[in-house]
């Protein structure tokens, strides 16, 4: 911890308010702020420069760029870990801890990492742990306990986010200068424009590399007001954008949310990320980016340092130096890597001006900690003798603050997202994109162009022309203008040095601060064998911390280039993927909506006391009453149903309208069975088939007029059977007319011996007796007054009608069903009675005894799908498998009181092998077996074997294989 | 759900007219025959038109239409809709099938922006159209008010999905 530093006055402080103090803590210490600061500013200005340790050694670490382009401000605030304090507005009350300690910030007792170092290079734990053998298990927990980012927390309150849709006809990604005259280009020939930008104020660069302007605040409000007037432009600001995916569609993080982009032209004005120096000790708080600096003082408001040394490769560390001088910071010395004459001669003059002392042809060899602050106290600047060398003595300079202007990447994340590749060339030392997705441009200094400098002051010429130059260009590929405006020369300066890496004989010159690697790690990773960059950055895990090698991408390349006897161009830099910043899973996962189907009668079921259960989308009744009494009511249920009458909503079946000359054509060719001989007015079960001969899906086909067929299809099934129905008849081209009418109609089943009864009080002028209304028949004719479609048919096994009507209908017939049964002692019945009492008729389910692989012979369909009565979807197959034979059967089964639990899924075995599983069971009737139906080895499937069961804890039990149905062999009460 | 009551503020109401009559119509002669019945019928497949008789006509498809009501009760050109015995016209079933919300309010655009990701400029519902896509999940018709988007939009959507979209469409009625 250093003194506390004074705040400058305006116009420093861009975001910053004087009249408003803010109090929080950090590891527990009491600080005060100003309204407006970061996190990280208001510990700077307080004194407070290490926020955090390093991942592998458990140094201290300090903010680096200020600009959240680094992990080392990644902090927990009031409980959330990995918050990025040099982004998170400060707030009152706001609590903080420091991460990957041991014991707190100051005395963390894993800081003993630091001098281990030379025991866990890169990539130890692959070649240390594996011997002997199982030693991993014991060392895997240990290294997990210490690595990591920051600690979740187990009673995190549930985070709700929206999601957000916008469009455009360009977007423009930064909001620096470059970016904002592309958008107002833009704009102002009428396309819709969206900028975004993810600080909190526009202006990029300007709003702290800003010494060229006369009221720099003044400045930023102006071009805030003239975005904010022009019409055609959407201002995002403080909003990360994450990602490019195809198309131009741009994830952006904005107040806690995701809005998804999608533009027709895309305009990356992302800039660039000043570059760290890599030299022993470069990692010590104190050692900051040269815009950092620049950052403090201009929008906070702080002075940076006391005596401070800026080492560059460019005139950004010269500008930083006089910043810092203005700003009341004694500067030592300018360390430039340049040869003497390559600085901007007029800036050099205003180093002279200002008695800044300047030494070209040099770099610092070391940086040093004071032994209790471990923070930063001096450096050594040698004089360089060849690349990556220095001389052999240097001097020592005393110091607080070493700012570093070490070159620049150009921003190319998204656009590389996008399929961009970056290009290398040698003689300016300099990264640039080409291959850009149509309709992406880019504009500013991820182009390269990063405008001239005039007497010695940055003056935007070239760079705002180019950037509206390119504007156009957009404009013109979507037809708003004729011709692009004229391109101007936007030539830059080189920022960057061939070689702006000292190794050091004690190490800790790191490349990667996120990951703590050093130059030895990427050259030991290349020494064994790792010679791709790609294979280098998993081996050694460069670039894969939190900053996504916005630091790491180029001095690693230049290492692996060199070690490898390469050009940079030809190893290149890592995969660029989305996300380019962390985004928060509840981000993306956006509301919690997760729709849910209710039929007509949902409202008559929770008023009769239903406990509700999914199917599929559905909510469907269960059974009727409380879940402490659920057997019973089932039991209830059944036997009511067995004995007197009962109704069941089954609006939830799928239903198919098919209509058209060509409909008994189409369906003759979907389903199994035959269907050209059903005559109108009668039903007939069918099954349908994929290509493959297996089961997808079955239901009931009633013929209600010549050319008319309404189809029932499984609840969880229609959609698809719809899909397939729509896709064959579009390919067969025939003439038919298929409708899901699903939703539009809600349906009941009245079931029981009395079932008859209750249908005649509804249905006082249709004759139902046996022989006018006979099994599987069907008949459109009014209900209680409703027009409806009858259906005999007898899924639980008993006679039964199905009533199918408008679903607008829905209730009414409920209710009139209820009223009608009154006297017989109907009853409702849920899907768990539903489920038992067609067990007890051996009849399957598709979807739960079937999977995606039932031929129709394991399920006992074998009469229905018969592919020598002509053709039908899926009927070659199912000859094919049938030739081949079928390994599997399902076949019905009882267990016998007290023989054990058996559940759905179990297992089927025979001796060690597992030959099948349990699809279906039922709760034991009072006093009577267990009975399901279960997959096993067709050569162990007559009834009487054996089955060998496997329940879920282990236990093996011995039920016997019966015939189904188990109930009322010969269908006789079901065709009364 | 309650129908034809206003949930909500000025900014965003939400109202449900699912007992709204409305019609539907599809099949290769169906075109001919409205046209017959002088119904007059939009040129585009997802644009929409007003009838001078009252409601608007839906084109869904190349051979679909939808009427939908402006009135609580159906109104004379519902009959035309409703008497179509040629060969190849079929009836849908879109009063029963399908529940219909309307949003109106001035945060109207706003919600449309967090509820549909479909660009209203382009899927021309700035300019009587409307557009078939997702809302909330669940597949929808989305048709614009006639003063424009940013005066609202009706949903039609599944009818089983009432409740759920109801649900969430009231929620962002709350939130403002």
């Amino acid at each position: 911890m250093t003194d506390s530093l004074d705040r400058l006055s305006a116009p420093a402080g861009l975001l910053i308010d004087r009249s408003r103090t803010v109090n929080f803590d950090f590891e527990g210490r009491r600080h005060q702020g100003l309204s407006g600061d970061s996190l990280a500013s208001a510990l700077y200005a307080s004194g407070e420069r290490a926020l955090s340790r390093s991942f592998k050694y458990h140094r201290r670490r300090g903010a680096l760029s200020m600009a959240g382009q680094d992990a080392n401000t990644l902090v927990s605030v009031n409980g959330e870990p990995n918050v990025l304090a040099d982004m998170i507005p400060l707030s009152e009350g706001l609590s903080a801890r420091a991460q990957n300690t041991w014991g707190g910030l100051r005395f963390d007792a894993l800081a003993v990492m630091n001098l281990l170092g030379g025991l866990l290079p890169a990539g130890f734990y692959y070649r240390a742990f594996y011997r002997p053998r199982g030693i991993w298990q014991f060392w895997e927990p240990v290294i997990r306990a210490m690595a990591g980012l920051g600690v979740l927390p187990n009673r995190a309150p549930h985070a709700l986010s929206e999601k957000r849709h916008l469009h455009a006809d360009v977007v423009v990604v930064g909001a620096g200068p470059a970016g904002i005259s592309a958008a107002l280009t833009a704009a102002r020939h009428g396309a819709s424009v969206i900028l975004i930008d993810e600080n909190r104020r526009v202006g990029g660069s300007l709003t702290y590399d800003n010494a060229h302007l006369k009221d720099p605040a003044q400045r930023i409000a102006e071009l805030e007001e003239t975005l904010r007037s022009e019409p055609g432009i959407t201002l995002l600001v403080d909003s990360v954008c994450t990602g490019w995916f195809a198309d131009h569609l741009l994830s952006v993080i904005s107040a806690g949310s995701l809005i998804k982009i999608r533009a027709r032209r895309c305009i990356l004005a992302t800039g660039s990320f000043q570059q760290h120096l890599v030299f022993r000790n470069n990692d010590l708080p104190g050692v900051i980016l040269a815009s950092a600096a620049q950052r403090l003082i201009s929008l906070y408001g702080i002075r940076p340092g006391r005596r401070a040394v800026v080492a560059t490769v460019n005139d950004e560390g010269l500008q930083c130096a006089l910043d810092l001088q203005r700003a009341g910071t004694e500067v030592q010395v300018v360390v430039d890597l340049r040869t003497v004459g390559l600085a901007d001669s007029a800036l050099q003059e205003k180093l002279f001006q200002a008695g800044i002392r300047y030494e070209a042809e040099s770099a610092i060899n070391e940086a040093r900690a004071g032994s209790r602050s471990g923070e930063l106290i001096a450096v050594d600047i040698r004089r360089i003798i060849a690349a990556g060398e220095l001389a052999a003595a240097g001097e020592i300079i005393y110091c607080d603050l070493l700012c570093m202007a070490g070159g620049t990447m150009p921003a190319y994340q998204l656009a590389c997202q996008g399929g961009a590749r970056l290009r290398y060339a040698e003689e300016s030392a300099e990264f640039s994109i080409e291959n850009l997705p149509l309709g992406m441009y880019l504009v500013g200094a991820v182009r390269g162009v990063r405008g001239e400098r005039v007497s010695g002051e940055w003056s935007g010429i070239g760079l705002e022309q180019d950037a509206a130059h390119v504007a156009s260009l957009a404009l013109q590929s979507l037809g708003l203008i004729d011709e692009p405006s004229v391109a101007v020369s936007a030539a830059s300066a080189p920022v960057n040095h061939a070689w702006p890496i000292f190794a050091h004989g004690g190490g800790k010159e790191f490349v990667d601060l996120d990951e703590d690697l050093q130059v030895a790690d990427i050259q030991g990773s290349v020494d064994l064998g790792y010679r791709d960059v790609q294979l280098v950055k998993r081996f050694s895990t460069v670039g894969m911390g939190p900053s996504q090698g916005r630091h790491a991408s180029l001095p690693t390349a230049l290492l692996v280039a060199r070690a490898t006897d390469r050009l940079v161009d030809e190893t290149g830099v890592t995969t660029a993927r989305p996300p380019f910043a962390a985004e928060k899973l509840s981000v993306l996962a956006g509301p919690p909506r997760h729709p849910v189907r209710h039929t007509s009668l949902h409202q008559r079921h929770l008023n009769m006391g239903a406990t509700m259960m999914p199917a599929g989308a559905w909510q469907r009744p269960a059974f009727y009453g409380s879940p402490d009494r659920r057997t019973a009511l089932i039991q209830s249920e059944v036997a009511q149903v067995r004995t007197g009458v009962g109704a069941i909503d089954i609006s939830t079946l799928g239903g198919l309208e098919i209509r058209g000359p060509d409909s008994c054509e189409l369906l003759a060719h979907i389903y199994a069975n035959p269907l050209r001989s059903l005559a109108v007015g009668r039903a007939r079960y069918v099954i349908a088939l994929n290509e493959m001969g297996f089961v997808i899906d079955d239901g009931v086909a009633c013929r209600t007029a010549e050319n008319n067929y309404y189809v029932t299809a499984t609840t969880t099934g229609v959609d698809r059977l719809y899909r397939e129905i729509t896709r064959w008849n579009a390919q067969w081209r025939l003439d038919v007319d298929v409708v899901n009418v699903s939703s539009a109609f809600s349906a009941v089943n009245v079931a029981g011996p009395a079932s008859r009864r209750v249908m005649a009080a509804l249905c006082p002028d249709l004759a139902l007796d046996r022989n006018d209304f006979p099994f599987m028949a069907c008949v459109n004719a009014p209900v209680a007054g409703i027009a409806a479609r009858i259906v005999r048919v007898g899924f639980v096994g008993e006679l039964g009608f199905e009533i199918h009507i408008p679903s607008s209908r829905g209730a009414e017939l409920w209710d009139s069903v209820f009223k009608a049964g009154r006297d017989h002692g109907i009853v409702p019945f849920g899907v768990e009675a539903q489920r038992l009492l067609r067990l007890e008729k051996g009849h399957v389910i598709v979807g739960q005894d079937t999977d995606g692989a039932t031929h129709p012979d394991e399920v006992g369909l074998s009469w229905a799908a018969k592919p020598e009565r002509g053709f039908f979807v899926g009927g070659r197959s199912v000859a094919m498998h049938r030739a081949k034979g079928i390994g599997r059967k399902l076949v019905g089964f009882r267990l016998k009181p007290g023989a054990g639990q058996i559940a759905e899924g179990d297992l089927v075995m025979s001796g060690g092998d597992i030959v099948g599983h349990v699809t279906s069971c039922g709760a034991p009737l009072a006093g009577g077996d267990t009975i399901g139906l279960a997959y096993t080895a067709d050569t162990q499937a007559m009834a009487g074997d054996l089955l060998r069961l496997r329940a879920l804890d282990g236990t093996l039990l011995t039920a016997t294989i019966a015939d189904t149905p188990f109930y009322d062999h010969a269908g006789e009460r079901q065709e009364v | 759900m309650v129908m034809n009551k206003k949930t909500g503020s000025s900014d965003f109401c939400v109202i449900n007219l699912s007992h709204r009559p409305r019609f539907g119509v599809r099949g290769r002669g169906v075109s001919a025959a409205l046209s017959d019945r002088r119904v007059p019928l939009p040129n585009h497949v997802n644009t929409w038109l007003r009838l001078s008789s009252g409601g608007i006509t839906l084109r869904t498809g190349n051979h679909e239409y939808w009427w939908l009501s402006d009135a609580e009760q159906s109104g004379g050109d519902s009959t035309a809709w409703r008497n179509l015995s040629e060969p190849d016209c079929y009836p849908l079933f879109c009063r029963d099938s399908h529940c219909w919300w309307r949003c109106s309010g001035a945060a109207s655009l706003d919600v449309f922006g967090q509820l549909f990701t479909i660009d209203p400029q382009r899927a021309g519902l700035f300019a009587n159209g409307f557009a078939q896509t997702q809302v909330a999940h669940i597949n929808a018709i989305v048709v614009p008010a006639e003063g424009g988007l940013a005066m609202g939009f009706d949903i039609l959507c599944d009818s089983s999905y009432e409740e759920y979209i109801g649900g969430v469409l009231n929620e962002m009625a709350a939130e403002r």
